[in-house]
């Protein structure tokens, strides 16, 4: 039994005919073809499926399209501004924070959460709260790199003097 | 793994679902374990009631006489923020904090951990510690048990049919009284306890140990209380050598299994140390609460 869910993802609304028992990430990646979230484990231990639900970060494969109806949906596509990648973006390629590549929308999306919640991370709480996000392949250290370098640029854009923290 | 979703907007009506589904209904708060146990085919249902448009079954409330009153679909991430909880419950917020990721914390509720039923579940040694109720409902009525009596084994609730949590209370801490968790996994984040223990503390004003309370987590099939080492620390004061007697005489209370994350001796090591650790941090918490 179908049903037709209205999803806003990254500021454009739609309706979506699916059956209830459907994940975001599968309406996501085959109901509107928006395929940046990844399907690492479809287990909640990977993160690669992270999506900010009303600014909130979230394992996409473990909600129920319906709870995340007439929320504010964001995915991987929808954090670049306009035409030029976001500072995080920029940074994960500049730093080598990406190899393989599965694991990043994930990460960009926690780490945009992150830079949110809390503008100056040090290194502690970049680890923290990317604890999550599963990488085979960086050994973490360029992941950590690229969020503190983003933060910087994001803290000198906001016209904040650029502060340096150690962990 | 075709199951209905049924979104009640009251508890009269998600509680009317469930007595209504019977077993095959199941009570869906994060999903994070019901989801998986569904998509891994262990179990099959033919509508999972979803309790997130339920109104009050989230968010925390404090009373400085009553203590912490949350509702059982809080999440993780909600108790490692609220400032009360911070405050007054450290072993608490120590649980919420190990507990997976993030991302997954948004998501996973209390409720949903207890319900659950794992001998693992981080946040059963902390509210049984500080001596937390659970307030259950059902079609016929409402009734209170002691988080501490709530499992009954792997798995297994004293839910019956139709019956759900609604809400969670956490006595306030008396005066010089503190409390903290501890958890061994091989790997810091994203893994499962091989062990961990809870222990709340209260001091008289003589610096001894008034009151205690012990929990144990992972190696026991239902909540454990440490209730000899409880009664070896009461009325003494907290030397290392009783701090370590209590530490043995836990680690002799348990019922641990031998599994791929570790032997059963293993586990009882463990369980000595944490046990050890955990009551000397409480009781400096304890300490500490009375100076202020
Ligand atoms: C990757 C991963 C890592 C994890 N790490 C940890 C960890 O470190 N520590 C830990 O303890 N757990 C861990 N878990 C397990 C899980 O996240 C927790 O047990 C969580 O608290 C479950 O809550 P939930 O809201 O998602 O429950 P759900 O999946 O919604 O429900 C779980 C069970 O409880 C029942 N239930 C839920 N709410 C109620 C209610 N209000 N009344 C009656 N019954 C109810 C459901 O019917 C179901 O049987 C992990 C899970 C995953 C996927
Ligand atoms: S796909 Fe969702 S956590 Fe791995
Ligand atoms: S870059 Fe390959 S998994 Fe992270």
């Amino acid at each position: 039994m179908t049903r037709q869910y209205l999803l806003t993802v990254n500021g454009k609304t739609s309706f979506v005919t699916t059956t209830p028992d459907r994940s975001l990430l599968d309406t996501l990646r085959d109901g509107l073809g928006l395929t940046g979230s990844k399907k690492g484990c479809d287990e909640g231990e990977c993160a690669s499926c992270t999506v900010l639900l009303d600014g909130v970060p979230v394992n996409s494969c473990l909600v129920l399209v319906g709870d995340a109806a007439g929320k504010s949906i964001v995915t991987i596509e929808g954090i670049a501004e306009a035409d030029s990648p976001h500072p995080l973006q920029k940074a994960f390629v500049d730093l080598g924070g990406v190899q393989c590549g599965y694991c990043t929308p994930g990460m960009i999306v926690s780490a945009c959460a992150l830079l949110r919640e809390q503008p100056d991370p040090t290194d502690e709480d970049i680890k923290f709260y990317l604890a999550g996000n599963i990488c085979r392949c960086t050994g973490y250290n360029k992941i950590t790199a690229a969020v503190r370098s983003a933060a910087e640029t994001m803290r000198a854009a906001a016209g904040s003097a650029p502060t340096r923290r150690t962990a | 793994m075709a199951f209905a979703v049924l979104e009640p907007a009251t508890l009269t009506e998600a509680l009317s679902h469930l007595a209504h589904e019977g077993d095959a209904g199941a009570a869906l708060a994060g999903g994070t374990d019901l989801l998986l146990r569904i998509r891994r085919g262990g179990r099959k249902y033919r509508s999972v009631i979803n309790l997130k448009f339920v109104p009050g079954l989230t968010g925390l409330a404090w009373d400085d006489q009553r203590g912490l009153t949350m509702g059982a679909l809080t999440t993780f991430r909600a108790i490692e923020h609220d400032p009360h909880a911070r405050r007054h419950y450290h072993a608490l917020v120590e649980a919420a904090r190990v507990i997976a990721g993030v991302q997954l914390r948004n998501l996973a509720t209390v409720g949903g951990n207890i319900g659950n039923a794992s001998p693992s579940a981080d946040s059963v040694p902390p509210l049984v510690a500080l001596g937390a109720t659970i307030e259950i409902a059902s079609t016929s009525g409402m009734r209170v048990v002691p988080v501490e009596s709530c499992i009954t084994g792997p798995g297994k609730t004293v839910l019956a049919p139709g019956e759900i949590f609604t809400t969670i209370h956490i006595p306030a801490p008396s005066t010089r009284s503190g409390n903290a968790f501890s958890r061994f996994s091989p790997r810091a984040a994203m893994d499962i306890g091989i062990a961990s223990v809870a222990a709340s503390v209260t001091l008289d004003t003589d610096g001894r140990c008034a009151d205690c309370r012990i929990a144990l987590g992972a190696v026991s099939p239902i909540p454990l209380r440490a209730t000899a080492s409880e009664a070896a620390l009461r009325g003494e004061r907290l030397t290392p050598a009783l701090a370590d007697l209590a530490g043995e005489l836990a680690a002799a209370a348990t019922r641990p299994i031998s599994d791929i994350r570790g032997s059963a001796s293993y586990r009882r090591a463990i369980v000595r140390t944490l046990t050890t650790r955990v009551i000397q941090q409480a009781a400096a918490r304890a300490a500490a609460a009375g100076a202020r």
